[in-house]
């Protein structure tokens, strides 16, 4: 079977859309013409190609322009308003904060008997036995529990939303401090699975955090993430 | 910094490390600081839009990977239109010409310089086989972000001109730029 040789994109003649692009590239389009255009670049691949194509080039352009160190107060406002402005408006909420976890909770062990019969229960789990995650995304694609008993070392996921697309696959990572992400595996096409965690990882899921990426069927080849993230979330004792 | 090690950091943030995060901000916001700069011509505009340049890094890292983007270019992208949105958005007295004489480099690190993006002279010389004039024009409107209307007020052309220039200038670039 010979396959026909594609023309790239960038070979074809110019139409009206990469002057368009170029023009939004360089930012000299005003007020409904650029905002149309920003929305159309967000549902029309192509048109966003077009777009990459002059930013690669445009880019370049910046190289002439000096770097300059912003004043240090810039990453303490940025930092605050990331990783430390929840925790602030949490405080005067405690008992929803509870709340929360108790749902979360009450959510993991609903999936727990979903996956049959795993005996653990709150009474017996002095702290620090079980971990649980809600992993989700902001885009909501994929969403599941996962439930993490440091006994066995064993991992059980219950996937409450989303599948991988046609020829894809969900793979599953574990981040610790500064670590880089380590696989922990594909996700079945099932909805629960349970997983043994390698006894050299063990140590590491408290604190952690699990994430979920969109990769080629069966996993990653290169041993990091290579498709989007869609879902994270944080490992916390119950 | 090599593009290589942005993209692993960038796919760090992705998935919530705020320590690679730091890193990130350590190693590109010299960069992105000064096209800010460049761009809005008032150190707090440029401060608040840098903001909200990297609140935006953190929550939308995970599209870099798909995005088929270099990461500075990706990185550069998101300064530029964070800048022009906030330079079209506000009235035009508002900009202080002069800042950008004043605004000396506060010292970058040499890795800082390091950061560039692109890896050809292709554009330079597309933009040679330009008349000055337009590639003047087409440098002004990317450097300093300016709309059409400003740049017909420069140039003291009427806007529908200056428009046909540029368009037929990006045509002529797109085609020395893709052969």
């Amino acid at each position: 079977m010979t396959k026909r040789p594609t023309i790239p994109p960038h070979a074809l003649p110019p139409d009206d859309d990469d002057i368009l692009a170029g023009e939004y590239a360089l930012g000299v389009l005003q007020g409904e013409a650029r905002e149309a255009l920003t929305r159309r670049i967000a549902d029309d691949p192509g048109l966003s190609a077009k777009l990459r194509f002059w930013e690669e080039h445009f880019v370049q352009l910046t190289e002439e322009i000096a770097p300059v160190t912003p004043p240090p107060h810039v990453l303490a406002k940025i930092e605050n308003r990331l990783f430390t402005s929840r925790q602030q408006s949490a405080r005067p909420s405690l008992w929803n904060s509870l709340g929360f976890w108790r749902g979360l909770a009450v959510a993991s062990l609903v999936a727990v008997v979903a996956i049959g019969g795993w005996n653990y229960s709150l009474q017996q789990g002095a702290p620090g036995q079980a971990l649980v995650a809600e992993v989700a995304g902001e885009q909501g694609l994929v969403k599941l529990v996962a439930f993490y008993d440091e006994k066995s070392g064993e991992l059980r996921i219950n996937r409450t939303e989303g599948s991988a697309a046609a020829g894809r696959s969900f793979e599953l990572w574990l981040i610790a401090g500064q670590d880089a992400p380590v696989s922990l595996g594909v996700l079945p096409a099932e909805t629960t699975s349970r997983h043994t965690v390698p006894v050299a990882l063990r140590g590491k899921f408290p604190n952690g955090v699990l994430a979920i990426s969109d990769e080629p069927q069966g996993g990653s080849t290169t041993g990091a993430p290579t498709g989007a993230v869609l879902a994270t979330g944080k490992l916390t004792e119950i | 910094m090599s593009p290589d090690e942005i993209s692993h950091l960038l796919s760090r943030v992705a998935l919530r490390d705020q320590q690679a995060f730091r890193q990130l901000y350590t190693a590109t916001s010299a960069k992105l600081f000064g096209v800010c700069l460049r761009v809005l011509k008032n150190r707090t505009d440029a401060e608040d839009v840098l903001q909200e340049i990297y609140v935006k890094i953190w929550h939308n890292a995970g599209k870099y990977q798909v995005s088929g983007y270099s990461p500075i270019t990706w990185l550069v992208a998101i300064a530029r239109n964070g800048a022009i949105d906030r330079i079209r958005s506000r009235k035009p007295e508002s900009a202080d010409l002069s800042a950008a004489e004043e605004i000396a480099d506060t010292g970058p690190t040499p890795e800082q310089f390091a950061l560039q993006g692109g890896e050809s002279e292709r554009l330079r010389h597309c933009l040679e086989k330009l008349s000055a004039g337009r590639a003047e024009a087409v440098k002004a409107a990317y450097m300093e972000g300016y709309s059409y209307q400003e740049l017909a007020e420069r140039l003291g052309q009427p806007i529908n001109t200056v428009r046909t220039w540029l368009r037929r200038s990006l045509i002529s670039l797109r085609e020395c730029l893709s052969s």
